[in-house]
């Protein structure tokens, strides 16, 4: 039902239910706000939509105050204009706002004179929030001139106990975003508001660290706030961006959709796409840190004899060329990572048939799945989408620990919750969802599978097992979604329990285009000796390399001090990361995903299918000489999707670590106690250091 | 015979028994108020004077009559005599009305402030009729008609006394009836705002769904207020049986009393009182053999002042942190948990069961035509007699502080309404009735119902400075004008009485006064700032003088005055010198005294006992520069 109600003099029609804030807006009338949010219910705490509203006491809120028939309002009439600029002014007497009023304002950097070389915010030049806070924003537009009340500095120790993002609560105007966005977008409530009166501010409840508090680090706050308050280490002074470009996480099998924020030529942050409300830690946070790592490979090098020697890629393509055409087929693999791209895929699968004739591409990833994946990738056909949980009336995780990595899944089960869906998670050790699960299996280590197997034939119904048993049994529309440990340790006895409860499957595979690869027909190749020369794509070397072999890898990252220790002969050939080429990747569900770069590569590296074409050329192999990735998809779409020939894999291929924290868990990392040596397991990032 | 009149009539046996048999009867004013006299102490020596002597008394504890300056009370009834009390009752003085009274038949007319008895007695004895005392005599006792008179914790005390009378008549006339009922009475919440009762209750009753709840706020917290309290002590029965014609009127199931941790006797006397009228059938199902099933319970605040605004009291019920949302939905349509809810002070509940026993029409004979029937007030301050007083809306201040309060010792100089967020009144508004609209009018709220008289002695800076602070430190911290407004206020209003204050103070603290109220999203933010606009419209010349001259008249901010002794004053008695503990006071007797302002650290002790008011404060410097000029300071 709409209503006819007038604004500024004009009239407007808006529907019933309304705010006079949503009736405004959806018709180009800006009523300043801070404490608004996209997909938050309003809130009213900032008092910055005020209004006058004809027949009402007071200046009601826009954003609180439903749209009636007939309603008078005036946004902007000189009253209203003097009480918000008074309440701004009351915001600033407890911001710092040194620069805001400050004559030399805009010559700041010339002058110096009035910039404080301090750890602490003074003002706008030395916050890192300048030119991308609301409230600067605001007050420029309302022209406010000075504060005149008497400031006040909250002097809070500004908290920076987390690898992540800092708090400086000394900005905070306590709009309230960030603690709404945990409890309505994430289902948490890490954050709540502390003390009162004019000690009222953000914390955790108990004033426990983020950590204690059971914070996932998803970032949501940091989105939310419109101050410096909340800000990421990573990209904390680099001030505003030069732009985003849209994006896919590659950290897990989810693909979810992120903006990458560019800077100078860098990627210096990663967002949640757009109407997405968040990403996991390493999603959110992860991105700048790996692309920029000082460990990039950056330069064409050439081992030899144990010494690694700048080239370039005329050299290494020409030295190539001469390794491969005098190599026999069967001395000859190809090992590709499942974090590659699909058209990285493609072209590797070419390079192996065309060039070298000899055995399919092996698969790194396949060592860490259970027969090489066949039950695995059974799974994986069925796998449904995220959005499978929505209409599901019992979720079953299996193996799924979504405290950090993959949290995003955390919101969905609490909403299914919500909703009165039952939840069953079965785990042997503590995680997301134990805490708020209706039932939380806890089996010995290593007896899961007898567990579940227990679970798909109905034996044993008492206790736990039988309390999940029963609400299996309830259930008409159950959901498994099973874990990335499980899906490769234990896939055939969740196949056996999916078949059992007839349920719906979403499978989260660790790595991200497992199903791009499988798409590709990459599976683990038949088991072989070892090759004398090996191509090693994103892989990982395997241990115990003969004296004899030559090893070719192409890599985004790489210890370059240590390399010549572990093989005597190869190439070092720097590939661009996710980041700085264009491509896309299948996810869980099987659907493709394309991103794009938002920076260039560093040094000398190029795209992954760029190197094997260059190579394929210099053996003066023709159908190498795509332009642009566009190029292979054409070629792609014309080839019908194939089924990758599963076995075990041989055992000398190098299984990689699992998308996951090594060395110390997240918990001791953040807190300072763990090991912050990178893993030496981590695909895809860097080679193996003995 | 209803069953619960078989039940009443039982009771009312048992009670005259207990009161009117042949031992006498003696009874104590042991409400929180008459306990921090002594009370408790007062009983236990009546217990050990009964013990000693072998004498045989029925003793009953009552709550609270109302005259705080009385306080402790003790009454007592000989067999056949109407009950006579005794004011300021020690232990000592206890003993000695105990032995003349039980032992030689003396009641000791000139001890005795009042009898309850008819005039014939006071002819007889001498003693004049306890509800003609001047603080008494123009009050109207409605609410507070059992306060006082019944013991609290005995339910047949309660049911002699008409309880439940009230809701057998809301169950007779149907839920439209009661509502009607209460729109003819005109009665207003008595929480402050003023709303029509019967308006919010019929709100509440068409809200849709079958799930609905009453509310009774008990969150009293104002400093100075404690009229919810008192009257839970006295008559919990008249709140509980306002909460079931409340729940009967809007169709709910479950009644909550949300009231403050800190009144721990009126939480265990409204637990017994629930248990009682439960195992009498007037809570659980099919409440007096009708359809109506009600159930009461009890949840504690944890003492947050912002927790009386009603959205806030929900959010604490709801186990979330007790901060007002904005309004609309308003809690008739989406109360607690997400249902209708009818919430409604506990005066407003303690009003409707007379409402209902003596019907609408009654009620409105008291009062004015747009303001009807009776408020409690707590009258405290400067007042010669402080306590908990009922009276007529539409009587002024003048007829409350001069009449009732007996006025103050020193000159009037202000009374505030309505606890920390209502304003200061200056003389000149005395002559105002009190009602919803003109206090508001006057920059004040009726509030709860806090008046606190102010004499001379009183500084009105300060007094907004100790208001503000309160309402500084209590607001939730949510909105903008109210979070920083306070502290803007607060931190201005420090620095002025210490003497750090500049002329553009006053624009500064009108120009965030005036932006909370405009601003603020609840009533705390919007009325917080209403005792410093209050007092700098009706007292800016003392603004003027603490930030101009640095002095502050009624010696009150320490760091604004020194004392110094009005020769032609000081009689030289040497009382002042007796007590200062710092030595600052010297002379011969019947010689002026000298304080020696180096050593003074303005105690105030020697003001205190200065009979000839001769201590007076004066702006610091005054003596060193008097030295230097031999002038004299008047």
């Amino acid at each position: 039902m709409s209503v006819r109600l007038k604004i500024n003099g004009r009239w407007i029609t808006a529907e019933r239910g309304q705010t006079v804030l949503e009736a405004a807006r959806a018709n180009g009338i800006e009523i300043p706000t801070l404490c608004d949010y996209p997909g938050l219910p309003s809130h009213g705490s900032c008092r910055m939509c005020i209004v006058e509203i004809e027949g009402r006491a007071n200046t009601p809120t826009a954003c609180t105050t439903p749209v009636d028939d007939g309603m008078v309002v005036e946004t902007d009439t000189a009253k209203v204009r003097e009480l918000r600029q008074d309440l701004l002014r009351m915001l600033l007497a407890e911001h710092p706002a040194a620069c805001l009023f400050c004559p030399e304002n805009q010559a700041c950097e010339e002058c110096m004179v009035t910039l404080r070389k301090a750890g602490v915010t003074t003002g706008c030049h030395n916050c890192p929030a300048d030119r991308q806070c609301s409230l600067q924003k605001i007050i420029e537009d309302s022209g406010l001139q000075s504060i005149a009340y008497p400031p006040r500095y909250r002097a809070l120790r500004v908290e920076k106990y987390d690898p992540f993002f800092d708090r400086d609560y000394n900005l905070c105007v306590l709009c309230g975003r960030c603690i709404r966005v945990c409890e309505s977008l994430h289902f948490t409530n890490i954050l709540t508001y502390a003390r009162r009166g004019s000690q009222t501010r953000v914390d955790t409840s108990f004033g426990r660290t983020h950590l204690e508090a059971g914070c996932s680090f998803c970032g949501a706050c940091i989105d939310a706030c419109p101050t410096g308050a909340l800000w990421e280490k990573t990209r904390k002074w680099y001030g505003a961006p030069d732009g985003e470009v849209a994006s896919v996480c590659p950290f897990c099998s989810l693909g979810c959709e992120i903006r990458l924020v560019h800077k100078n030529g860098s990627v210096i942050g990663a967002l949640p796409g757009e109407g997405l409300p968040a990403l996991c830690v390493k999603g959110r946070f992860g991105v700048p840190e790996l692309v920029n790592h000082p460990d990039r490979l950056k330069d064409v090098l050439h081992v030899s004899a144990g010494e690694a020697v700048k080239s370039d890629w005329n050299e290494a393509s020409r030295l190539a060329a001469e390794v491969l055409s005098g190599c026999a087929p069967d001395d000859f693999a190809l090992i590709v990572s499942a974090n590659c791209s699909s058209e990285d895929f493609y072209v590797a699968n070419k390079f192996t048939r065309q060039v070298m004739r000899s055995a399919p591409v092996y698969l790194s990833a396949a060592a860490r799945y259970r027969g090489g994946g066949q039950a695995s990738a059974r799974l994986l056909a069925l796998s449904q989408p995220l959005e499978a949980l929505e209409s599901a009336d019992l979720i079953f995780c299996l193996g799924l620990d979504a405290q950090y990595y993959q949290s995003v899944v955390e919101p969905r089960l609490r909403q299914a919750k919500e909703r009165g869906a039952k939840l069953l998670t079965i785990h042997a050790g503590e995680h997301v969802p134990g805490r708020f699960a209706d039932v939380w299996l806890q089996p010995q280590p290593f007896s899961e599978g007898e567990m579940i197997n227990d679970l798909a034939e109905g034996r044993d119904d008492r206790g736990q097992l039988g309390a999940a048993l029963h609400l299996l049994s309830e259930a008409r529309k159950p959901v498994l979604i099973v874990g990335p440990d499980y899906l490769a340790r234990l896939p055939e006895a969740v196949e056996r329990l999916q078949k059992a409860a007839g349920a719906g499957l979403v499978a989260l595979p660790a790595e991200g285009n497992l199903m791009g690869s499988l798409r590709a027909g990459i599976g683990a190749a038949p088991a072989g000796r070892l090759p004398r020369v090996l191509y090693l794509i994103g892989a990982a070397l395997p241990h115990d390399l003969p004296g004899d072999s030559f090893v070719l890898i192409q890599n985004t990252h790489a210890l370059q001090a240590e390399l010549p220790h572990l093989f005597h002969e190869g190439l070092m050939l720097p590939m661009a990361a996710f980041s700085e080429t264009d491509g896309s990747l299948v996810d869980q569900s099987g659907k493709m995903k394309c991103y794009s770069a938002a920076a260039a590569p560093p040094g000398e590296a190029l795209p992954g299918w760029k190197i094997l074409c260059q190579i394929a050329q210099a053996l003066g192999k023709p159908g190498f000489d795509y332009g642009c990735v566009d190029d292979i998809r054409a070629e792609m779409a014309g080839q019908a999707a194939e089924r990758p020939e599963i076995s075990s894999p041989p055992e000398w291929i190098a299984a990689p670590g699992e998308h996951d924290y090594h060395g110390a868990p997240l918990d001791k990392w953040v807190a300072g106690l763990g090991d912050l040596q990178p893993s030496p397991q981590e695909e895809g990032l860097r080679v193996p250091v003995a | 015979m209803s069953p619960l009149e078989q039940i009443r009539s039982a009771a009312s046996e048992r009670w005259k028994e207990r009161t009117q048999g042949s031992l006498p009867v003696i009874y104590i004013g042991a409400a929180s108020c008459g306990r921090a006299a002594g009370a408790l102490e007062t009983l236990q020596a009546v217990r050990e004077f009964l013990k000693e002597k072998r004498k045989e008394a029925h003793i009953v504890e009552v709550g609270c009559i109302g005259p705080c300056y009385l306080e402790p009370l003790m009454d007592l009834a000989l067999p056949g005599q109407p009950r006579v009390s005794y004011a300021r009752v020690t232990p000592e003085k206890a003993r000695k009305i105990l032995t003349a009274c039980l032992m030689e038949g003396d009641l000791l007319p000139k001890l005795a402030a009042g009898h309850f008895g008819d005039t014939s007695f006071s002819q007889q004895t001498g003693i004049r009729r306890f509800f003609d005392l001047p603080m008494l005599k123009p009050q109207v006792r409605i609410i507070l008609k059992n306060c006082g008179m019944i013991d609290p914790e005995d339910f047949d005390s309660a049911l002699a006394a008409g309880a439940y009378r009230g809701f057998e008549r809301a169950l007779a006339l149907g839920a439209k009836g009661t509502i009607a009922e209460i729109k003819t009475s005109g009665l207003r919440g008595r929480g402050g705002a003023g709303f029509p009762s019967w308006m919010k209750w019929e709100l509440t009753a068409a809200a849709p769904g079958p799930l609905k709840y009453v509310i009774c706020n008990a969150d009293e917290g104002d400093p100075g207020a404690f009229m919810n309290r008192s009257l839970v002590e006295s008559d919990p029965h008249a709140v509980l049986e306002g909460i079931l014609i409340g729940g009967l009127a809007v169709g709910a199931q479950t009644g909550i009393i949300y009231v403050r941790a800190e009144y721990p006797l009126a939480v265990k006397r409204l637990k017994k009182a629930i248990e009682q009228i439960r195992s009498n059938g007037l809570l659980g199902r099919n409440i007096l053999d009708s359809d109506f099933n009600f159930d009461i319970r009890i949840q504690e605040g944890a003492g947050a002042f912002v927790c009386g605004e009603e959205t806030a009291l929900i959010a604490s019920l709801e186990g979330r942190r007790g901060m007002p949302r904005p309004r609309p939905p308003f809690p008739s349509d989406h109360g607690y948990r997400g249902k209708p809810t009818l919430i409604n002070n506990t005066e407003t509940f303690g009003t409707v069961p007379a409402v209902l026993r003596e019907g609408g029409e009654w009620f409105r004979q008291f009062g004015t035509p747009t303001n009807p029937g009776t408020k409690t007030f707590s009258l405290v301050g400067k007042v010669r007699y402080t306590g908990l007083i009922e009276v007529p809306l539409g009587m002024t201040l003048r007829q409350v502080i001069d009449e009732i309060g007996g006025g103050t010792r020193l000159p009037f100089k202000a009374v505030q309404t309505g606890g920390p967020l209502g304003g200061c009144l200056s003389a000149k508004q005395l002559d105002l009735p009190i009602t919803y609209e003109t206090m508001h009018e006057a920059g004040s709220i009726m509030g709860s119902g806090g008046l606190i008289a102010m004499d001379e002695s009183t500084c009105m800076v300060d007094m907004a400075r100790y208001f503000i602070r309160f309402a500084q430190s209590e607001s939730c911290g949510n909105c903008t004008p109210c979070r920083i407004g306070t502290r803007i206020l607060t931190d201005t209003l420090e620095r002025i009485t210490r003497g750090e204050g500049q002329p553009e103070d006053l624009e500064i603290m009108r120009r965030a006064s005036e932006t909370m109220t405009k601003t603020s999203l609840c009533g705390l933010g919007q009325a917080a700032a209403n005792p410093v606009m209050t007092s700098l419209k009706y007292f800016r010349s003392e603004y003027e003088t603490h930030i101009r001259e640095s002095f502050c008249p009624p010696a009150v901010c320490t760091e604004l005055f020194e004392y110094t002794i009005l020769p032609e004053r000081c009689t030289g008695c040497e009382l002042c010198k007796g007590v200062c503990e710092s030595s600052a006071i010297q002379g011969e007797k019947r010689n002026p005294h000298v304080l020696d302002v180096t050593l003074c650290v303005k105690c105030k002790a020697c003001v205190q006992v200065c009979a000839q008011r001769a201590i007076v404060g004066v702006p610091v410097g005054t003596r060193a520069r008097e030295s230097l000029t031999g002038e004299m300071i008047r």
